[in-house]
């Protein structure tokens, strides 16, 4: 963290429309930026530089700095109550940390392999490649991903969420905000929202827990044919359609709304469903070679 | 450099972790700022009180029996959670210490709470307020920690209001009315059907679900 956030503030450039600043940082260095309004592109190399080019407002000053193992950026607007637009692209270690914050400026990473930590207010969040982690976290902007992170960790409030890929530890929760997984393959996976919508289409491991919670947001559950798969499904007062096999839904155990437990193949990864009123579809789909 | 930018190096200047040659420009920043002084004597005031905390607590062997009795006691007098919400609003003075305690036990919790969600799988580590309590009982008293925890982290967020867009204040108010409307139906489901521990499951993640919200909009509102 010391090392991280080692800071010696780098000269600022002050009234500078363009900015170019090289820093050498290790290939699994951290770096933190923070950007309030614009865009921040971030793309992996296979190089231990960083490259930052951009442009800010007149007035706005760039500081940087930092050591091999750690550096630091930001933007410090001239006009605090009415920053002016920075937009950066800035080029980093394929296998660095990577931490970005931001206000209204939209985030894109590209060929990032490293872990990710994103965070905008209402700005969106889109990731392509296949980051070891990922955490990106918004109130009310859309987050997209492209790829398969690891371990991935994805949470807007009216913002929806896209993940076309798959992940072995995927945690995915909004609030209104519609979330679509679609395309890759998974193993542990909970995805919650309160009212919006949820979208599944994946290969689940046999040996995995998937759980999707939320309170009126339908929920859609596609499985490829030769899914070993064992699904609970309740909700209080949502329907259940079932277009995977035979079983129907019964009565609920509290006396109120429906269940369905049923296998798909033989059994094997736990699919847990639950929600208060949304409704409920399993359905199989044919996943593309 | 800036107060804003200021305030963002201030935990690095109260840890110790910012060099040499930055801490003097934030200290004289510091010396001649009254709310960066306060946000400095209120951090190091977080982390002399982190630092009293033992890194373990093992529970008392009679633990479970009065944590029962007092569950007994609890149901028999509980009053409704928005009447407690209330009784809260009555007594800002209460309201106000008891968020500064939560809010700096708060910081702790919820770091433990962010670093137990970064384990990877398999890992196996103490749970923090991530357990569905099995019984309306023992839920009742979550409700209440959820209850106090969002208030205090409200409060917090109504301070910082006014560095978010007003557009972004709005989208965050409808979200939080979703959830409340969500808790509010699933609570007079519950009324209704109190043995349903379905219920009470969904009713701890609508909660959950809020807390997090308030938790991240008062971490984004912050700065770093």
């Amino acid at each position: 963290m010391a090392a991280m956030l080692a800071f010696p503030l780098a000269s600022p450039l002050a009234a500078q429309k363009k900015i170019e600043r090289r820093m050498p940082l290790g290939m699994e260095g951290a770096f933190r930026v923070m950007n309030m309004v614009g865009s921040v592109v971030v793309h992996g190399w296979a190089k231990d530089t960083v490259l930052i080019r951009g442009t800010i407002g007149p007035g706005d000053q760039f500081y940087a700095g930092g050591g091999y193992t750690g550096a630091k950026m930001f933007i410090e607007s001239a006009d605090q109550r009415d920053p002016k637009p920075a937009n950066l692209e800035i080029w980093v270690p394929s296998r660095a940390r990577v931490w970005v914050k931001t206000a209204t400026a939209n985030i894109d990473v590209d060929g990032v392999e490293g872990g990710l930590d994103l965070y905008v207010v209402s700005g969106t969040v889109d990731v392509t490649g296949s980051p070891r982690e990922l955490n990106a976290e918004a109130i009310d902007g859309d987050i997209h991903v492209t790829g398969s992170p690891a371990w991935l960790r994805a949470k807007s409030a009216s913002g929806s969420i896209t993940l076309r890929g798959g992940s072995s530890d995927a945690g995915i929760s909004t609030v209104s905000g519609a979330v679509k997984v679609d395309g890759g393959s998974f193993e542990r996976t909970k995805i919650e929202t309160v009212t919006g919508n949820v979208s599944f289409a994946g290969q689940v491991d046999r040996s995995g827990t998937f759980d999707f919670d939320t309170h009126s947001g339908a929920i859609d559950i596609a499985i490829p044919d030769k899914t070993n798969a064992s699904f609970s499904v309740v909700t209080i007062a949502g329907s259940i359609a079932n277009n995977i096999n035979r079983a129907r839904p019964t009565a609920g155990r509290f006396g109120r709304g429906s269940e369905l437990t049923t296998d798909a193949g033989d059994g094997g990864a736990k699919v847990s469903v639950r929600t208060f009123k949304g409704s409920v579809t399993l359905r199989r789909t044919v996943v593309k070679p | 450099m800036t107060h804003d930018v200021i305030r963002h190096l201030l935990d690095d200047y109260v840890t110790g972790d910012l060099p040499e040659d930055a801490r003097a420009p934030v200290a004289d920043h510091v010396a001649t700022c009254a709310a960066c002084s306060a946000e400095v004597d209120s951090l190091r005031r977080i982390l002399a009180r982190a630092s009293e905390l033992p890194a373990a607590i093992e529970p008392p062997a009679e633990a479970w029996s009065n944590i029962r009795e007092a569950i007994l006691r609890d149901e028999k007098a509980v009053a409704t959670p928005i009447d407690r919400v209330a009784m809260f609003r009555r007594r800002p003075m209460v309201m106000g210490a008891a968020a500064a305690i939560l809010v700096a036990v708060l910081s702790s919790t919820v770091t433990a709470i962010y670093l137990n969600s970064r384990q990877p799988s398999g890992v196996t580590t103490v749970r923090v307020a991530d357990a569905t309590p099995a019984t309306l009982a023992a839920f009742t008293i979550e409700e209440n920690n959820y209850l106090r925890t969002a208030a205090a982290l409200q409060d917090v967020l109504d301070q910082q209001e006014s560095v978010l867009a007003p557009e972004t204040v709005a989208q965050l108010k409808a979200s939080l009315r979703t959830i409340d409307e969500a808790i509010l139906e699933a609570r007079n489901a519950l009324a209704r059907d109190p043995s349903n521990k379905l219920l009470v499951e969904m009713l701890s993640a609508n909660y959950k679900q809020k807390v997090d919200l308030l938790r991240r909009s008062t971490e984004m509102t912050r700065g770093t």
